[in-house]
């Protein structure tokens, strides 16, 4: 069993991994995060605002490889900024062995185990690799991101 | 019907002061708000007394500041309050300073930026929001992505992004209340540490403290408390807007160019006659993107033009002529003011070393998170 690390954000049990967006029928804008409370763009709020699911695939908008950082864990680690297909300009992570993505790559979202939790279930986030990687060669499932695929 | 400055009272800037920008240190706020207050009365010949309102800049030092500070220059039960915008804090300040003395509620105005960094809050923690890269993505690396994107787009190279901080170093040699007092080679730019993508620590803006003040006049204070015209300079525009989508676009960037030119469209004039610009160069990157922006070059053009000299002291339009962001410091609420004080300066001719020759016309630029943006447009009457 898979826990997210943040529910809100992503279904941890779907395959490949789907984000948790949201959607205006008033004015057709996506959001990711969802955006719930009132649209970004026409102000619409209840039920012209809608949960939906959002594939994590897109293309790569910009790159930021992090040497420093007061809290992380792990240094280097990169963040990439995606264009989903969906729409959204989204900021997510981009897999540690995915070092050689490019801006305008497609990459697609990968589960990757940050933690277990008190009962043995593995925390899992979506971070991205490149697309070709992994329909063809992507992390086995002893690599350390690619534990649950 | 909407109103500008452009259509109100005229607004003149009569005095500017201030606090050196400097590493946090146990000096309490109150002591560095009063000696901007101090400098900029006696800049402009004027007392306490003749202030009619202040608003104070302010985004990280404590609730309720205003009073604490501006009780050391006598009482006087003037309207005061704190303006928090972000880095934009000192920008708004002095917009509303701008705007009292415009619209008639008050003929002198004071906009005040003081800060030390005693209290930073994530407005995003406070609204609940989450996304995939959490508090991994500080703002080095907002501008990081900004930086390699550019990279992408206009073949420009780490070096010539580097070149900003170089030439805003430069500049704040000839600065004495800059944090950063020394130039720095090309060499002492790129060298380790590496923060994020392309930008090493010299290309990334202190965050300190200190303060900065500029009082604003009507037309008929200028008169009655004899100011001296020959010193005073004409708030020409000023101009706040907020982020709105840009879809995949760089809203800093984008914001900055919407509000940029509906400052100049206010003020009357075309990016070609600016002589002087103070932008927001919290990191270097920041001002390749944002002089594009503005129309002082074409798009993807900024790192050749500032490469062959043309936003140097003497250039075709000078730069962050203060030392910008990255040298002379961001303090946070002082820094917007700190630039009204920088382009007031220039703009008399009081500049010494680092006077922009014939400087006529000046712009001062801030984003703050949220995002926000301030441009004001100032000039030689």
């Amino acid at each position: 069993l898979r826990i997210a690390a943040h529910p809100r954000l992503y279904d941890a049990l779907s395959e490949p991994p789907m984000l948790n967006g949201a959607q205006c029928a008033a004015c057709g804008h996506v959001s990711f995060p969802p955006v719930l409370l009132g649209c970004e763009i026409c102000g619409a709020t209840g039920d012209e605002l809608a949960p939906t699911a959002l594939a994590a695939a897109g293309q790569v908008h910009s790159l930021a490889e992090v040497y420093v950082h007061p809290s992380a864990a792990e240094l280097p680690f990169t963040v990439a900024e995606i264009v989903l297909d969906a729409g959204p300009l989204i900021r997510a992570m981009l897999d540690p062995q995915s070092d050689s993505v490019q801006i305008g790559d497609r990459v697609v979202g990968a589960w990757q185990v940050t933690g277990i939790d008190g009962s043995g279930s593995a925390v899992v986030e979506p971070v991205f690799v490149a697309e070709m990687a992994s329909n063809t060669a992507g992390p086995s499932s002893d690599s350390p991101t690619g534990g649950q695929r | 019907v909407s109103a500008t400055l452009a259509n109100l009272r005229p607004v003149w800037v009569i005095g500017v002061g201030l606090h050196r920008y400097q590493r946090p240190s146990p000096t309490p706020y109150t002591e560095l708000g009063v000696a901007a207050v101090r400098a900029a009365l006696a800049d402009a010949e004027l007392s306490w007394e003749h202030v009619q309102s202040a608003f104070t800049g302010s985004a990280t030092t404590a609730m309720a500041l205003s009073r604490l500070m501006y009780r050391h220059l006598g009482v006087t039960g003037i309207p005061m309050v704190q303006v928090e915008n972000a880095s934009a804090s000192g920008s708004s300040a002095f917009r509303l300073a701008c705007i009292d003395v415009a619209a008639g509620v008050s003929d002198v105005a004071i906009a005040v930026g003081v800060d030390k960094p005693l209290n930073l809050t994530s407005p995003q923690r406070a609204a609940g929001t989450e996304d995939l890269v959490g508090d991994r993505v500080l703002p080095v690396t907002h501008f990081a992505l900004l930086a390699a994107r550019y990279m992408h787009d206009s073949g420009a190279t780490a070096e010539q992004i580097a070149a900003v901080a170089v030439k805003n170093s430069r500049n704040a040699a000839l600065h004495p209340y800059a944090q950063r007092p020394k130039a720095r080679s090309l060499e002492e730019v790129l060298a380790p540490p590496q923060i994020s993508g392309v930008l090493t620590r010299l290309q990334c803006c202190p965050i300190g403290e200190g303060a900065a003040a500029a009082i604003v006049a009507s037309e008929g204070a200028l008169q009655w408390l004899g100011v001296d015209r020959s010193r005073a300079i004409r708030v020409r525009a000023s101009v706040l807007r907020s982020e709105t989508f840009y879809g995949a676009r760089n809203f800093d960037a984008a914001l900055t160019g919407e509000t940029t030119a509906e400052a100049l469209e206010e003020a009357g004039v075309t990016a070609s006659d600016i002589d002087i610009v103070e932008l927001h160069d919290a990191f270097s990157i920041e001002e390749l993107l944002y002089v594009e922006e503005m129309g002082l070059c074409k798009p993807g053009q900024a790192a050749s033009a500032l490469q062959a000299g043309e936003f140097d002291i003497g250039g075709r339009v000078a730069i962050n002529t203060s030392g910008g962001l990255l040298s002379m410091g961001h303090p946070i609420g002082p820094t917007g003011v700190g630039q009204i004080a920088e382009l007031t300066t220039q703009l008399r001719g009081e500049a010494g070393s680092r006077q922009h020759p014939g400087a006529q016309l000046g712009v001062a630029h801030m984003v703050g998170i949220g995002a926000v943006c301030a441009v004001h447009v100032l000039g030689v009457d």
